[in-house]
Parts: C-alpha cells; structure tokens; sequence
C-alpha cells in the first residue's frame, strides 16, 4: 500500500515534466507564450516623458546604451545598410556617445515573434524596429512605445521629410509612434527574353486589363514558358501581391476595400470574383511547385528564366546584379510594368519606434531615427537595398540613376500608376493572412469554391 | 531496509523534482491559471470562466487538430514502435555488418529537424524534386507529379513519413535491454531446441515489455508536442490537413495573440498527454516486477 502511494507521488510530476520538457524542446515559443505575465500597467508613461523638451542625442560626457534586437542581419537583403547604419550614427554629434546593444535574430518572422511576446510579457528594446505584422497597434494598446510626436513638433524640419500619409499610417489617436523609414510599393518584373520568344511585345506601362494580360499569359503558355511566378506557403507573398491587385482594380469599391485596415468582411462580390481568377491562375498559369511553395524556389524560377512575370518589390534589383543568385547577365534581361490597369501597391512603412523609458534613452533613440531618415541615408538606403525613399523630398542623384537603369525604371513608373492600393500582409490581421496561405492550395486543387475561401477569411478576422 | 531504501530513491528523485518545481510548475500553473481568463499580447487577463474553452471546442479546427494528433500518436506508439523493435530483434543476433546498420539508421535522428524539413521539401517539389526525375526516367507525363506537401491529398502521410521510419532511438533502448538479458536463458531454449522465432517470441518479447512500454510512452508524447518538422513543412496545412495540437496553439497564441485560448489548448494538450501516460502505464504495467523486487 505504501508502495502504491510513494509510487503515484513521484509518477505524476515526473509525468508532466515529461510532457512539458519534451513540449518546450519542440517549440522554445510554446515555453515563453507559458510564460508568467507582466502586466502592461507597468510600463512608463513615456508619452509623458517625451512631453519634456525635446532635445537632439546625447549629452555630452553623458554615455548611453541603447538596446536593439536586430533582424536585418545574415542574409537579410539590408544586413549591410544597417550595419553602416548604426556605426556611421556613432560618428555623428548626436550619436558620438551612444553605443549599442545588439540581439540579432534572422528572419523577420522570428523577430516579429520576440516582439510580440515582449510587448505581452517584458520590456522592448530602446529601438524597435518595425517588422510589420500590426506591430505598431499592439504595442500602443500596450502602452510599451513612446509618442513621437513632440519631436516631430519641435523639428519641423524633420517632420516635413513625410507626407502626411505616411505619418497618418504610423498614428494612433493623434500621437504619431512609428518613423516611417521607406515606402512599400510592387509591380511586375517580366523576362525581356522571354516575352520576345513568345512574340509579346511588352506595354509601356501596364496591360490594358487583365483580360489582355491573361491573352499574354496563354501567347505565353503556348510558346512554352510559364506565365506567372506565384507562391503559397509563409503567407504566400507573391499570390499576395497578385490578389491585392486583382481586388484593387475590380472597380472603385474594390480599389476603396484594398485601402481599409483590418477588413473583416471578404465575402464581398470584389474579393470573390479577385478569388476565382486566383484559382485560375494557380491552377493554368504557374509552377508545378507554386502550390505549397515558399518564396525562394519561386524567386530562382524566375532567376532561371522559368517564370516569365514575378510580383515583387526593388528590394529585389540588387538580386538581379548578385552572381550569388543569379545568371551573370540576368540584370539586363528585366523589365518593369505596372499591375493591369496602371496599378500598384504603394504603402507606407510601419515606422520604427522608441521603446526605451528613460528619458536620455529616449533622446538618444530618437536621433538615431532621425539619422536613419536623413535624406543622404534614404539615398543610401536605395543604393545599398533598393529601399525606396518615403521621403518626396528625396532627389535621385544622375550618377545612380546610369549606373542602376532599372531602378531608375522603378521610380519613374511609380509616378504612372493611377490605381494604387494597400497590401494584405499590412493591412489584414495575422491570422487571416495565415488561413489565406494555408487554404490556398484547396484553392488550387478545387477542393473549396471561392466562396468557400472568403467565408473562411471572414471567420478568421472574426477571431481578432 | 525498506525505509533506508525509499531514502536513497527520494534523495535521486529530489532534483527532478527541486527542477519541477522552479521551472515547469510556475509555467503549468500560469498556463491552467489564465486558460480561463481573457489575455491577449495587449490585455492583462481578466476572468472568463470557460469561455476560451467553450470556444476551442467549437471550432472545427481545433477538432481536426486532436484528430490528427490522436491519430500520430496512434500511429508512432504502434508502427513506429514496432519498427524499432523489429530492428532490434534483427541487430541483437549481430548479422554481418550490424555495427554500420546501426549507425546508419541512427543518421536521421540526428539530422536537425529543420534541415530534415528542408531535405524533404527539396527532395519532393514536383518541380525539380526526385520524384519529377523518376517520373521522366520512366516515361510518365511530368505534369502528374504528386505535388506531396501541397496537396492535403498526399500531404498528412507526407509529413508522418518525414519522421515515422526513423525509430533508432527505440532500437537502441530495445538493444540495450535485450544485451541485459541473462544468455544462460537463450543457451537453455538452444539446448531445447528452441527456433529462432520461438525464442524471440517466448524468450525476447517477454523479458523487454516493460521498455516496450517506456517507448510507447516517448512516443505518445513525443506526438501530442509534436511541432517542428510539421512547422517547418507545412505548417498544418494545406487548409487543416496537418494542423495538430501543438501547431493550432502555436497559430493561436502568435497570429490571433489570444493567450488565454491558446493556454486553454495548452490544458488539453497536457491533459491528454497524461492521459495517454497513465493509460500507457495500465496496458504495460510499467516499474511492476521492479517493484515487486524491492518489496
């Protein structure tokens, strides 16, 4: 009888450390979402503080230690920009007593994670970098960022670097808390070669309508080269960017939905409709692989001379130009042109943000992001990333332009674009981003209809 | 002498406990604690009784994904199991070359899961993967190649195979049980003319079905926290197709930022896995003739 009892008192915890060690060896997130809570209550007022009179950098004789976990490092298209970054702002007046406290975590999914669970449950580092994912809003509600918008007020000529859009898109109930540091935008790189094997004869600017792009598509098919470089795992990035156009060039309330946050409701004519020509092209105009496929096998199709179009960003030149990644004359083989209809994702940035409380920390933070929004970085930033400037102010320089042509192409035709629209990874909430992906294989397989799929994104914003 | 002996076994056990306690308890009691409250990445949790819970089991998802956990769990504790002590009854007779089957099978469980993931996602993309190759080499239209991972046709066996064949670490616990087996036995069934079989069955099986046990306990739990490699792959999709326990917390806690739902998952989650572990434990009557040897 003893037995039987010292025996069940030692099973049971042993038992569940079982479980719960083996469950943490599997997923070191699981273990920290199982974290004890901090309470938000406990983070500083530091809008008030950054009421007090705001003052550029640090004083003298005075040395501070920010804090940054940074993403952009490894492989990260802007590890090199950054790098330059952070130490060029240690030789400035304002930065020449600021040092700096790395935590590196590669990949932005991974970062936005880190983020996420400190806002919930500790401190964010002094410089938040802004991975997306409505990072801005939930450390607001929070209470985990500083307000901005007195050194805004107390440098009007920092503040006339932005349109008002793009601080809007950093602003929550008046308070500006994100430095907007480039602006999102995306078209269509198409294959010069390519295009000349099937006999198309690119448009100037854009195809006309998508009826006469998916002519081209088929001219395409029939020469024997797939049409469109499209993906569905991670987000399915590229599917992304085909299916905010296809809703914002619907008509004019397709165009005003693709401009709203967080919509909640897709079962709406604009959405359905952009759904059944989305099957259509995953199932007729792309890669055997693009049905489950993540981002990169995708980008080396099109590197290869696979694909024929590819959706994406001018983060995406430098590629062109590396060996590392593609054919050594590739470069010279892209072109450019706008979604059908003239259109293009054009958002501004979800700014970078002050996390930090003590109220030199927080001078400090803020004259770093003022030098990372110079006019000269937002130059550099184009040169080094293909970042594009979110300042109007901004002026190419004649050198860059020769000596980059297709970037100089990129920044031309943005002023062409007469539709232009927001992008579901800024604008939809998380988790209908990941139903999005993660459904849209039975998408492409047939097995749900698109009313289908936009029930279930319903269902999903729902949950938030 | 009993005494004495309950002082050694508490003295050995007194660390994993002191580690239960300062590392593991906190985080259970927390997690069972705001399983029934209202908290998200911006909200401190406020009571809700068992809404979170209430919710979960009315969302489809949730149920597919105790499906397919339940249905792994199935599925490891037996064939993969089995497979390990298969191996095993083959390697204990030292056939030649038994040393290098040995290590070679231990191989893939010491690939990292995420380049286990990768491997397999490379090797099977129906685009330049080994099977579009075997298809060309035979002669079939390339354009019928399974596309494995994508489609939720193919893609939940998919995934089991990435890890069901790769039972090394059951073979090498069966095989160390078995080399404690006393030899005068195996000596005594050759000297009554005893097959092969006969002594595997009669002999083997018996004597190691306490460490059967112990390994349909591994693998159970290893199950309901199953994440990585289905992380790595699919992520539970195509649509719900690989969604498990694990993968649906993970999805609750970091997209919706629900973290009272999903530590409502989390009680199931370990609910079920202690389930599992007292059932495991009445089938195989684990620690029995241990103890009897004691007493």
């Amino acid at each position: 009888m003893l037995n039987k009892k010292f025996r069940k008192l030692f099973f049971m915890p042993v038992a569940a450390l079982l479980i719960t060690s083996l469950s943490s060896c599997n997923s070191d997130k699981a273990q920290e979402i199982a974290a004890p809570v901090t309470q938000q209550e406990d983070a500083a007022p530091t809008s008030a503080v950054a009421q007090d009179e705001p003052q550029d950098g640090v004083q003298d004789g005075e040395k501070v230690t920010l804090n940054v976990i940074n993403y952009h490092v490894g492989t990260d298209f802007a590890a090199d920009y950054y790098a330059y970054l952070f130490e060029s702002f240690k030789q400035t007046e304002a930065g020449k007593n600021v040092e700096f406290n790395f935590e590196e975590i590669p990949t932005t999914d991974a970062f936005n994670q880190k983020i996420k669970l400190l806002i919930s449950s500790g401190d964010l580092p002094d410089i938040v970098l802004n991975g997306g994912n409505n990072i801005t809003e939930m450390a607001v509600n929070a209470g985990k960022v500083a307000d901005i918008t007195p050194y805004f007020d107390a440098d009007p000529e920092w503040k006339a670097l932005f349109d008002d859009r793009s601080l809007e898109f950093n602003t929550v109930d008046g308070k500006i808390y994100g430095v907007p540091v480039s602006k999102e935008i995306s078209y269509i790189y198409y294959n010069k070669e390519l295009f000349e094997k099937a006999g198309v004869t690119p448009p100037e600017t854009s195809f006309a309508s998508w009826d006469e792009f998916f002519e081209v598509c088929d001219k395409l098919e029939a020469a024997g080269i797939t049409p469109l470089g499209m993906d569905t795992a991670d987000a399915g990035w590229l599917t992304n960017l085909w299916y905010s156009a296809l809703i914002a060039t619907e008509n004019e309330a397709g165009e005003e939905w693709m401009n709203t946050m967080y919509p909640t409701d897709y079962n709406i004519p604009e959405v359905i409709n952009a759904t059944e020509t989305l099957q259509k092209m995953l199932a007729e105009y792309t890669t055997a692989d693009a049905v489950g496929g993540k981002y990169d096998p995708m980008a080396t199709h099109f590197f290869n001379g696979e694909v024929a179009m590819f959706p994406n960003g001018p983060w995406m030149v430098p590629d062109f130009r590396s060996e590392e990644k593609a054919p050594a004359d590739f470069y010279d083989k892209v072109g450019v042109m706008l979604l059908p209809g003239d259109a293009m994702e054009m958002v501004p940035t979800p700014g970078d943000m002050v996390g930090a409380k003590d109220p030199v920390k927080i001078e400090a933070a803020v004259a770093f992001l003022k030098w990372e929004t110079t006019l000269e970085n937002q130059i550099k930033a184009l040169e080094m990333t293909g970042l594009q400037p979110v300042s109007p102010q901004v002026t190419i320089p004649e050198e860059f332009i020769a000596a980059d042509p297709l970037m100089a192409e990129v920044l031309d035709i943005q002023g062409k674009a007469k539709i232009t629209y927001g992008q579901n990874q800024a604008y939809w909430y998380q988790n209908v981003i990941d139903v999005f992906s993660t459904n849209l294989p039975e998408l492409a397989y047939g097995n749900m209809t698109s009313e289908q799929f936009c029930q279930l994104l319903t269902d999903a914003a729902a949950k938030n | 002498m009993i005494r004495h002996k309950y002082l050694w076994i508490t003295l050995f056990v007194i660390p994993c406990m002191l580690l239960f306690a300062f590392i593991y308890a906190m985080p259970i009691v927390t997690v069972f604690f705001t399983a029934f409250t209202s908290y998200t990445a911006y909200k401190a949790p406020s009571f809700a009784g068992f809404s979170n819970f209430i919710t979960i089991f009315f969302d489809q998802s949730f149920l597919i994904s105790i499906r397919n956990t339940l249905v792994w769990v199935l599925l490891q504790t037996t064939f993969h199991v089995f497979l390990g002590l298969a191996v095993a009854l083959v390697l204990r007779r030292k056939p030649g070359g038994w040393k290098f089957v040995r290590t070679a099978y231990l191989i893939p469980n010491i690939v990292p899961t995420a380049a286990t993931g990768v491997m397999f996602t490379l090797l099977l993309n129906p685009s330049f993967g080994i099977v579009k190759h075997l298809y060309e080499s035979w002669g079939l239209d390339v354009s019928k190649v399974p596309n494995f991972f994508g489609n939720s046709q193919y893609a939940f066996w998919t995934v089991t195979a990435t890890w069901m064949l790769y039972s090394a670490f059951n073979t090498i616990i069966f095989l160390s049980e078995m080399g404690a087996i006393d030899q005068s036995i195996y000596e005594a069934a050759s000297i009554d003319g005893a097959k092969p079989w006969q002594v595997d069955r009669y002999i083997t099986l018996p004597m190691v079905k306490n460490t059967v046990g112990t390994c349909v306990v591994l693998a159970s739990v290893a199950m309901v926290s199953q994440f990585d490699i289905i992380y790595m792959t699919t992520k539970g999709g195509p649509g719900t197709s690989t969604l498990n326990l694990p993968i649906y917390l993970y999805k609750t806690a970091t997209l919706e930022n629900n973290y009272g739902k999903a530590n409502a998952v989390g009680v199931i989650q370990i609910i079920l896995g202690l389930a599992l572990i007292v059932m495991i434990q009445k089938i195989f009557t684990i620690g029995k003739k241990n103890e009897e040897e004691l007493l």
